[in-house]
C-alpha cells in the first residue's frame, strides 16, 4: 500500500512541477514557461532558438548579467519551432527567433512569424546582403561552404570553383552528404540565383555522376572519407573542419590529411550562410528583443555566439574563435541571403531530379 | 468470476453483461486506443495535402523498401544467431555457459539509436577499425571493401544486434520446456544430435521462436533514431519527417497507416504463434536438463559464438561509447538538465501508465469483455511505433484546439507513453494475480468483504507485489522512447534521448556518448532484473523439491 | 440454536450438462456432513451453490426460512455469512496470520477485531504464530489459520472444499480432528466436500454420496457404509469385489440371475472349514491388515484379513462371506 501511495505522491509532485507555469523564472537558463504570462515588464526576454550549443546558455547568462534582462529560452529543431509558433499564434510568448540558416529564417518570415525592425545600429554594423532588406531578420555569424580536398591527389587550382566538382576529372572522387540537408539546399539556392535553373541542374547532374559512393553521414563524415582515401573532394561547412582540428586525436589526425579550398575567389566569392535572429511578430517584449539582437552584434555577443560553433563573427574586428585564425583570409560571396529561401523548393527539386539522395 | 449476480434492473445492460465495475477498464482501454484510432481517422478523413503527393511520388518506394528490407534482413540476422545460441546455452555445457546464459540478454538494455551511434562511429571510414586497417596495410579507402553501417543492411545489423534477445529468450524457453523428452526419444531412436535438433526440436520450438521474432520485428519497425542516424529511409523515419519538415499531420497519418498494416500483420503472427506454442507445452512440470558436455575445441567454439553475439550487441558498442565519452573528458556534455527532464517526463508517463496498468490488472480478475478489451488494446498499442501514437495525440490536440504549451505537452507525452507501454507494466501484475488462486477472492467474499473491499484489500496488494517490476520497466521504456519525445516534449525540454539524438545528428558523438550511456545504464536495470529472475527460477531446477 | 442450511431441488447446468441435478440436502447445525464423490460428481459445484458463488438454475438454497438463492435472486457471498475453507487454504499472502483472521471481523472495529482474532488463534494453538505470514507457516498451521479465519466472524454455516487433502498424510488425521472439533463446537451446519471415503467415514457425522450430479444416498456415516443402496454407492465408500451372478463360485453365496454380488474385502473371511477353496495369488501387508488377492474358481477376490491370520502366497485356503458386508443388487447392465 505504501508503494502506491508513494507513486501517487511522486506523480502529483511531478505534474505540479511542470504545471506551475506562473513560477517566476528568475535564473537565466530557465526554460520559457508559459504563453499566458506576458507582463510588459522591462526585465524579461523569451528566446526561441534552433541552435543547441551549450555555450548559448552561458551567452544568455552573460546578457542577463550585463543588462538585467532575464532570458528564458526554448531550444528545438527549426521546423518544430516554426510549427509551434504557428500554433501559438497571437498568444506566442516568443520575442526573438534564432536560427542557424538564412533559408530557415526565410521560412519564419514567409509564415508571418517575424516583424520588420528598423535599427540604425544593426543596419550600420551588418552588411546589407547579410540581413533581410526590411529588417525581418539579421545575420549575426557567418559560415562558408567550402571544398575539402586531399592535397596528395588534388591541387588547389583544381578545386577553385564549385563547378569543378562536376568536372569529369573527379569521376568517382566526390563524397557528399544528403541533399535534404539545409546547407546543401542553401548552396543550391545561390547557384540557382547566379547561374539559373538549367545550369544548376547540369551542375547537380555532374556532381552526382562523380559520386564515389551514395550520399551518407554529415560533413565530418565527408572529411573523414577524404582522409581515408575513399574520395578526394567534398563539400563541408568550414567549422566542422575547424572543430576536427581542435577535437579528439583521431579527428585531428584525419583533418591533418585534408585541406580546404575557398571556392570562387576569382569570381563572386565563397558561399556564405548565417546564423541570424529576428523579432517575433507578436513579441511581448519587443524592445528587449531589439536590445538582445544589438547585443549579439556587439563584441561580447559575437564572441559568445561564435566561440563554440567556430563560425566567423559577423562584425569585423571581433576576435576570431580558437582554431579559425589558421584559415586564410578570403573573399566572401555577397549574394543576398534572403533569396536563398525563395529558391529552396526549386533546389530540392533539382537535387531529386539529379538523383542526389 | 462466475456471474456476480445483480438484481435484474436493466435487461439490456444485463444482456450486454454490463457491470459498473467494468467502467474503469473500459475507460483505460479507450484512453489507450484513442491515439492510434485518431491516426486512422486522420488518414481517412483529412486530405493529405501537397506534401502527401510529394511523399507518395518521390519517397514512398524508398520508405517501403527501407522498412521491408530492414525487417527481412534483421529477421535473418536474429534467427541465425539467436536460435543456435539458445540451443547451445540450454542443451550443452561449455566454458562460461552459465555466464553467457544471462550476458546474452544484456543487448536489450541499449536502444537501437544508441547502438547505431556506436556502430556508425566504429565502422565508419574514419573510425578505428578502418583506420587501423589502413595503417596496417598502407591501403587507402578505395583499395578495399568494408561493410557500411550507413546502409539498409547496416541498419538491419544494428537493430538485430540489440533485439535478438527477444528471439533468444523465447527460443530458450521453448527448448527447455518442450523438447527434452522428444529429444531423448529421438536420440534413443538413433538420430544424431544435429538431426534430432532439425527434425524434432526446431519444429516443436518454431511457434515460440516466431512469436519472439515478431516481437523483435515490431521494435525494428518502430525504430526512428537509428534509421535517421544511419540515413536509411524507413516508414517511421518518414512519419516523423512528414510532420517535422512538411508540417503535415495528415500526410504523416497516411504513412502511419501503411506502417500499421505491417505491424498488425506482425501482431497477428505473434498471437497466432503464441497460441500454438501454448498448446504444444506438454507438461507443467519441468525436467532437469542434462546438458551435453562440449569439450576441447568444440566447447571453445561454442563459447566464442556466444561471445561474438554478446560483443556485437553490447560489449563493443558500449565500450566504444565509453571510449568516446572519456576521450572528450575536457568537454563533458552538461546532462543535468536533460536528466531532470527525463526523470520528470518518464516519471509522468510511468505514473499514468501505472495507474492504467493497475486498472487493467484488477479488471482482469473480472474476466468480463471490458477487461479483455482493455488488455488487448494495451498489448496491441505496444506494437505501435511511438511516432504514430504521438501523431495521434497531435491530431487529438489539434481537434481540441490545444497547442503544445504549458502543461499540455507533458500530459500528451505521458498519455502517449502510457498508451504504448502500459502493457509492460500491467503484465507483471496480471501474472501476480494469475498466480494467486481464485479461492482468495472467494475467501474474501465469504468473510463478508464487498467487491470494492475485496479489490482494495486483497487484489490490489497482490497485484502490487508484481508492481515494482512493472513500474520499473514502464519507466525505462518511457525513458528510452525517442520519436514520441521528439514530437511532443515541451519546448526546450530535452531529455537524454533527445540530447543524444541532437548531438549525434550534429556529428558530435563525443558529446552524445554520455547521455547515450546513461540511457543504456538505466536500461540495464530491468534487464538485470530479468536475468536474475531467469537464473533464480530456472525451469529444470524445479524437480528438486 | 442455529438454522439448517438446505438445498431444495437445486440444479445447475453448464452448456446444457446438468452438473448438479435436482439435489436436496439438509445440513444440520452442529453436525459435519461429508459430501463424498469422485471427480466430476458435482460436489464442488453444489458447494459453490451453497456459498452463492454461482446462481441456481432450479430450486432454492435456504438458511432456516430465509431464501439465499432461487431462480430469481442470488444473495452475494459477502452477504451470506457462510464461511468457506479451501483446499489451498486461500490465506491472503500479504497479511499476517492475525490479520488474516481479523479480515472478516471488520465490523467489530480495529481493536476489537484484533483481540477477537487473537482469541481464535489461541483457541487453535497459534498464539505464537500470530505475526507470521502465510509462507512462514507450516501446512498444518495454515490450515488452522484458515479454520480460525472462517469461524471468527461467527458464520451461519461453514463449507469446506477438500480442506485436508493438501496436508502431509502423517499430519492429516490429527489436524482434521482438531479442526472439526472447533467446527462442531461452533454449533453450525458444516459441509465437508471430500473424495476420500476414509475421511468421510472417520470425520463426518453424516455422509451424502454424490454421483452424476445427484445425491444417491445420505445418512449417518455407519448406516451408509453398512447399508448401501447400490453397488456404486458401496464402491464409492471403499473398495469392493463385484461379481456377476454367473461368476459367483458355487457355495459362496446364493445369487439370483440378473443380480450382482458386492463384497467388501473385509467381508471375505478365511475359514478352513469352508468348502469354497481359493488359491492365494498375492499377500501384501498394508498395516494392521493384510491384503490378499485370491483365485477362487477362476474369479479374483480381494480380501482384507488381520495380519496374524494371513497365509502366504501360493497357499490354498477356504473362504466364506460375512453377510453384513456382502450385498446383492440388481445388475447394472442386464
Amino acid at each position: 500500500m505504501t508503494g502506491i501511495r508513494l507513486w501517487l505522491t511522486a506523480a502529483t509532485v511531478l505534474l505540479a512541477s511542470c504545471g506551475n507555469p506562473g513560477a517566476p523564472a528568475s535564473d537565466a537558463g530557465k526554460p520559457v514557461a508559459e504563453s499566458g504570462d506576458k507582463p510588459k515588464s522591462a526585465g524579461v526576454l523569451n528566446v526561441y532558438s534552433a541552435r543547441h550549443y551549450d555555450s548559448d546558455k552561458a551567452m544568455y547568462k552573460a546578457f542577463e548579467t550585463e543588462t538585467g534582462i532575464k532570458v528564458r529560452f526554448r531550444e528545438s529543431g527549426a521546423p518544430e519551432l516554426l510549427e509551434t509558433m504557428k500554433a501559438e499564434g497571437d498568444a506566442s510568448p516568443a520575442d526573438v527567433v534564432i536560427s542557424s540558416d538564412a533559408g530557415t529564417l526565410y521560412r519564419f518570415e514567409a509564415a508571418g512569424l517575424l516583424q520588420p525592425v528598423e535599427d540604425v545600429t544593426l543596419d550600420e554594423k551588418i552588411p546589407a546582403h547579410f540581413r533581410q532588406k526590411d529588417g525581418y531578420w539579421f545575420g549575426l555569424a557567418r559560415r562558408v561552404r567550402v571544398i575539402a580536398y586531399d592535397p596528395e591527389r588534388v591541387t588547389p587550382d583544381e578545386v577553385a570553383h564549385y563547378s569543378d566538382l562536376a568536372d569529369p576529372r573527379f569521376k568517382g572522387e566526390v563524397c557528399q552528404r544528403s541533399s535534404t540537408n539545409i546547407y546543401n539546399l542553401s548552396l543550391m539556392g545561390e547557384l540557382i540565383g547566379r547561374m539559373g535553373h538549367d545550369a544548376a541542374q547540369a551542375w547537380a547532374d555532374g556532381v552526382v555522376a562523380n559520386f564515389a559512393r551514395p550520399p551518407q553521414g554529415g560533413d565530418i563524415t565527408q572529411i573523414e572519407s577524404i582522409a581515408a582515401g575513399e574520395c578526394s573532394v567534398a563539400l563541408t561547412n568550414h567549422y566542422y573542419y575547424v572543430r576536427m582540428t581542435t577535437g579528439a586525436p583521431s579527428q585531428q589526425a584525419a583533418a591533418a590529411k585534408v585541406k580546404l579550398s575557398f571556392p570562387e575567389q576569382d569570381t563572386t566569392g565563397t558561399h556564405v550562410n548565417v546564423t541570424g535572429a529576428g523579432v517575433a511578430a507578436n513579441a511581448p517584449h519587443r524592445d528587449n528583443a531589439i536590445k538582445f539582437i544589438e547585443w549579439l552584434a556587439s563584441t561580447d555577443g559575437q564572441v559568445w555566439l561564435t566561440g563554440e560553433t567556430k563560425e566567423y563573427p559577423m562584425i569585423e574586428g571581433t576576435p576570431l574563435p580558437e582554431g579559425l585564425g589558421a584559415l586564410p583570409d578570403f573573399k566572401k560571396s555577397d549574394f543576398p541571403l534572403d533569396e536563398l529561401g525563395t529558391h529552396q523548393s526549386e533546389a530540392q527539386e533539382i537535387y531529386d531530379t539529379a538523383g542526389w539522395n | 468470476m462466475a456471474g456476480l449476480p445483480l438484481p435484474a434492473r436493466v435487461s439490456i445492460l444485463k444482456r450486454l453483461n454490463f457491470r459498473p465495475a467494468d467502467v474503469p477498464a473500459m475507460l483505460a482501454g479507450v484512453i489507450i486506443s484513442v491515439p492510434v484510432v485518431s491516426v486512422l481517422v486522420a488518414a481517412l478523413f483529412m486530405g493529405g495535402g501537397e506534401a502527401w503527393q510529394h511523399i507518395r511520388d518521390t519517397l514512398m518506394v524508398s520508405y517501403l523498401g527501407g522498412t521491408l528490407g530492414t525487417l527481412a534482413l534483421a529477421a535473418f540476422f536474429m534467427l541465425v544467431f539467436a536460435v543456435p545460441a539458445a540451443w547451445l546455452v540450454t542443451m550443452h555445457d561449455f566454458p562460461g555457459r552459465p555466464v553467457f546464459e544471462w550476458l546474452l540478454i544484456l543487448p536489450l538494455a541499449a536502444p537501437g539509436y544508441v547502438l547505431a551511434y556506436a556502430w556508425g562511429d566504429l565502422m565508419g571510414v574514419g573510425g578505428p577499425l578502418q583506420s587501423a586497417l589502413r595503417d596496417l596495410t598502407g591501403w587507402s579507402a578505395r583499395d578495399y571493401w568494408f561493410p557500411s553501417m550507413r546502409s539498409m543492411p547496416g541498419l538491419a545489423f544494428v537493430l538485430a544486434s540489440g533485439l535478438y534477445p527477444y528471439v533468444y529468450l523465447t527460443a530458450r524457453t521453448a527448448f527447455v520446456s518442450q523438447s527434452i523428452c522428444a529429444l531423448e526419444a529421438a536420440r534413443s531412436l538413433g538420430a544424431s544430435p544435429l538431426r534430432s535438433f532439425w527434425s524434432v526440436v526446431l519444429p516443436a520450438a518454431r511457434p515460440a521462436i516466431a512469436a519472439g521474432l515478431a516481437l523483435a520485428l515490431m521494435e525494428t519497425a518502430a525504430d526512428y533514431g537509428a534509421a535517421e542516424y544511419l540515413g536509411v529511409p524507413t516508414l517511421t523515419f518518414g512519419i516523423v519527417r512528414a510532420w517535422k519538415s512538411f508540417g503535415e499531420p495528415a500526410a504523416a497519418a497516411r504513412l502511419a497507416v501503411i506502417l500499421l498494416v505491417l505491424v498488425v500483420g506482425l501482431l497477428l503472427a505473434e498471437r497466432w504463434s503464441r497460441g500454438r506454442a501454448g498448446s504444444q507445452q506438454s507438461s507443467t512440470r519441468w525436467r532437469t536438463v542434462s546438458r551435453t558436455k562440449l569439450r576441447g575445441l568444440t566447447g571453445l567454439g561454442a563459447a566464442l559464438f556466444c561471445l561474438v553475439g554478446f560483443s556485437i550487441g553490447f560489449l563493443v558498442p558500449v565500450s566504444r561509447l565509453v571510449w568516446r565519452a572519456l576521450e572528450a573528458r575536457e568537454y563533458v556534455a552538461p546532462v543535468g538538465e536533460a536528466l531532470k527532464n527525463t526523470l520528470i517526463l518518464a516519471g509522468a508517463g510511468a505514473a499514468f501508465g501505472f495507474v492504467l496498468a493497475l486498472v487493467i490488472a484488477l479488471a482482469g480478475r473480472g474476466k468480463g469483455p471490458a477487461a479483455a478489451f482493455a488488455r488487448l488494446t494495451a498489448s496491441s498499442a505496444y506494437a505501435i511505433p511511438g511516432a504514430v501514437l504521438a501523431l495521434g495525440a497531435l491530431v487529438v490536440l489539434g481537434g481540441l484546439g490545444l497547442t503544445l504549451t504549458g502543461i499540455v505537452p507533458v500530459l500528451a507525452l505521458a498519455w502517449v507513453y502510457a498508451s504504448r507501454f502500459t502493457t509492460t507494466g500491467a503484465e507483471p501484475m496480471v501474472a501476480a494475480l494469475a498466480r494467486a488462486p481464485a479461492s482468495l477472492g472467494h475467501a474474501a467474499e465469504s468473510l463478508g468483504a464487498s467487491p470494492l473491499r475485496r479489490a482494495r484489500e486483497v487484489d490490489l496488494p497482490i497485484a502490487l507485489s508484481g508492481a515494482s517490476a512493472g513500474a520499473l520497466i514502464l519507466f525505462v521504456e518511457c525513458l528510452k522512447e525517442l520519436p514520441a519525445t521528439l514530437m511532443l516534449r515541451p519546448f526546450s525540454w530535452d531529455t537524454l534521448a533527445v540530447r543524444a539524438n541532437a548531438y549525434a545528428s550534429d556529428e558530435r558523438l563525443a558529446a552524445a556518448a554520455l547521455p547515450a550511456l546513461l540511457i543504456t545504464l538505466a536500461g540495464l536495470i530491468p534487464v538485470i532484473l530479468l536475468s536474475w529472475r531467469l537464473s533464480h527460477s530456472r525451469p529444470g531446477e524445479h524437480t528438486h523439491e | 440454536m442455529s438454522d439448517s442450511l438446505s438445498a431444495i431441488g437445486v440444479s445447475r447446468a453448464y452448456h446444457g450438462v446438468r452438473v448438479v441435478d435436482a439435489v436436496s440436502l439438509d445440513l444440520k447445525p452442529g453436525m459435519v456432513t461429508a459430501l463424498l464423490g469422485g471427480s466430476g460428481a458435482g460436489k464442488s459445484t453444489l458447494l459453490r451453490l451453497f456459498a452463492g458463488l454461482e446462481p441456481v438454475d432450479e430450486g432454492e438454497i435456504r438458511l432456516g426460512d430465509r431464501v439465499l438463492s432461487s431462480t430469481k435472486t442470488t444473495l452475494p457471498p459477502d452477504k451470506r455469512r457462510i464461511g468457506l475453507i479451501f483446499q489451498d487454504f486461500a490465506l491472503f499472502p500479504h497479511l499476517t496470520a492475525l490479520q488474516n483472521v481479523a479480515f472478516g471481523l471488520k465490523p467489530l472495529g480495529k481493536e476489537a477485531a484484533r483481540a477477537e482474532a487473537r482469541g481464535w488463534l489461541g483457541r487453535l494453538g497459534l498464539t505464537e504464530r500470530a505475526d507470521a505470514y502465510p509462507h512462514e507457516l507450516s501446512g498444518g498451521e495454515q490450515q488452522r489459520v484458515a479454520i480460525a479465519r472462517a469461524l471468527a466472524p461467527k458464520p451461519a454455516a461453514i463449507l469446506m472444499d477438500e480442506p485436508f487433502s493438501g496436508l502431509d498424510p502423517a499430519l492429516r488425521a490429527s489436524v482434521r480432528d482438531e479442526a472439526l472439533e472447533a467446527v462442531r463446537a461452533a454449533g453450525i451446519p458444516a459441509l465437508l466436500v471430500t473424495h476420500d471415503p476414509v475421511e468421510a467415514l472417520e470425520a463426518a457425522d453424516h455422509v451424502a454420496v454424490m454421483r452424476g450430479g445427484k445425491v444417491r444416498q445420505e445418512g449417518p456415516a455407519a448406516d451408509v457404509y453398512m447399508n448401501p443402496v447400490s453397488a456404486d454407492v458401496a464402491a464409492s465408500l471403499g473398495p469392493v469385489n463385484r461379481l456377476a451372478a454367473a461368476d459367483v463360485p458355487a457355495g459362496l453365496a446364493d445369487v439370483a440371475d440378473g443380480t450382482e454380488l458386492v463384497v467388501r474385502p473385509e467381508g471375505v473371511c478365511l475359514d478352513s472349514s469352508s468348502g469354497v477353496r481359493a488359491n492365494v495369488l498375492a499377500s501384501q501387508v498394508t498395516g494392521a491388515m493384510t491384503r490378499l488377492v485370491l483365485n477362487t474358481g477362476g474369479q479374483r477376490l480381494v480380501a482384507l484379513v488381520p495380519r496374524d491370520q494371513a497365509p502366504k502366497a501360493g497357499e490354498d485356503v477356504g473362504v466364506r462371506l460375512d453377510p453384513a458386508l456382502s450385498f446383492i443388487f440388481p445388475s447394472a447392465k442386464p
